[in-house]
């Protein structure tokens, strides 16, 4: 997005050129290049992007008008593809275009706007959805409380569960115990499970590991009077 | 189309050429936002820097529920720096301390953008970011 020295040409008017400011008549030998959008209608060619950025540049606010009105639904639509809140969304489609008009003198491709649109719009609209995941909203009576004090008797289920899974993989036999437990793991110096067994292995151990935490619910009510 | 487009009011007063002689300063550093977990209150900070020749602009947005302050600093080669803060429609002058200290508070959700002007020096400006 850095500003830089045209490389190429854009269009075919110049700024002391008398058309420059008044509406395209049609007779320019510039074409249009493929990309843009081809009126099924025969109404006035629209005017190349080029040339309306070279407009633009020389405070030709019609010509900003165009550009804004061929290509704000792209923009539009690329930010709601995003999932921001309106008020994200609107914040960060004004941020592009207030971009654009920042970085119209010193685009180097003003015949490909649309893709320099695109790729602005998507690092916005990624910068805006990067600051949202990080702000969760959270209760603030919660944060006042301090500790949580967590329900007895979730707290108790999840107590019956971490049992009932040890009591399972005590059931497997002594190699699959050691891997189960291996996975279990979760200090900070163990060494990750994928790279001590294999993808069949480990599809093998959750497979019994699973049939034997069926057995273990089965037997529950005998066991846990 | 045109009445309906949501934006089309908002990018069509995005034009301004009143800015066109100024250099772009590049974004070196745009963090993502981080909370304070030593503060309950949902704050977070995002920390931006902007070079361009020989001049340095460090910024630290601290969003504070609706409002956000900035904290900046100008380093480099300048006997003295204006900074101005702009939004759409909106530009305010900041206050810039001899160490190239800056601040503003109480600022709305939206786009911001700086320009700094050094005398006998094209101004700079930065690229418009979101807070």
């Amino acid at each position: 997005m850095g500003a830089g020295v045209p490389d190429q040409p854009r269009g075919d008017i110049r700024p002391g050129d008398p058309r420059r400011n008044r509406p395209y008549s049609g007779t320019s030998g510039d074409v249009s290049p493929a990309s843009e959008p081809v009126p099924a209608t025969s109404g006035p060619t629209p005017r190349p992007d080029a040339e309306l950025v070279l407009a633009a540049c020389n405070g030709d606010a019609g010509a900003w008008e165009e550009i804004v009105d061929r290509h704000l639904p792209t923009v539009n639509r690329i930010a709601r593809s995003y999932g921001l809140p309106r008020q994200d969304r609107e914040d960060a489609v004004q941020t592009v275009w207030l971009n654009l008009n920042q970085h119209l003198p010193g685009l180097r491709h003003p015949h490909l706007l649309r893709a320099w649109l695109g790729r602005v719009t998507r690092s916005v609209c990624g910068r805006q959805r990067e600051r949202l995941r990080r702000l969760v909203p959270v209760d603030p009576h919660r944060l006042a409380g301090g500790a949580t004090v967590s329900d007895v008797e979730v707290e108790y289920l999840r107590k019956e569960r971490h049992a009932e899974l040890h009591r399972a993989i005590d059931a497997l036999d002594p190699t699959d115990r050691r891997v189960a437990r291996q996975y279990l793991d979760d200090s900070p110096d163990a060494v990750p499970l994928s790279h001590r067994t294999t993808a069949n292995e480990r599809r093998n151990l959750f497979r019994r590991l699973r049939r034997s935490l069926a057995t273990t619910d089965r037997t529950k009510g005998v066991r846990d009077p | 189309m045109k009445d309906t487009e949501p934006g089309r009011s908002a990018a069509l007063a995005a034009f301004d050429r009143s800015l066109d002689r100024a250099r772009t300063a590049c974004t070196v550093l745009d963090s993502t936002p981080s909370r304070d977990p030593s503060r309950s209150e949902a704050v977070a900070t995002t920390t931006l820097r902007f070079h361009l020749d020989g001049l340095r602009v460090d910024l630290r947005l601290r969003a504070d529920g609706d409002l956000s302050s900035l904290s900046g600093l100008v380093i480099g080669d300048f006997d003295h720096v204006e900074v101005c803060l702009r939004r759409p429609e909106e530009r305010l002058r900041l206050f810039v301390r001899g160490d190239g200290a800056f601040h503003a508070e109480g600022l709305r959700r939206g786009p911001l953008a700086l320009t700094m002007e050094r005398p006998d020096r094209l101004p700079m400006v930065t690229d418009w970011f979101t807070i």
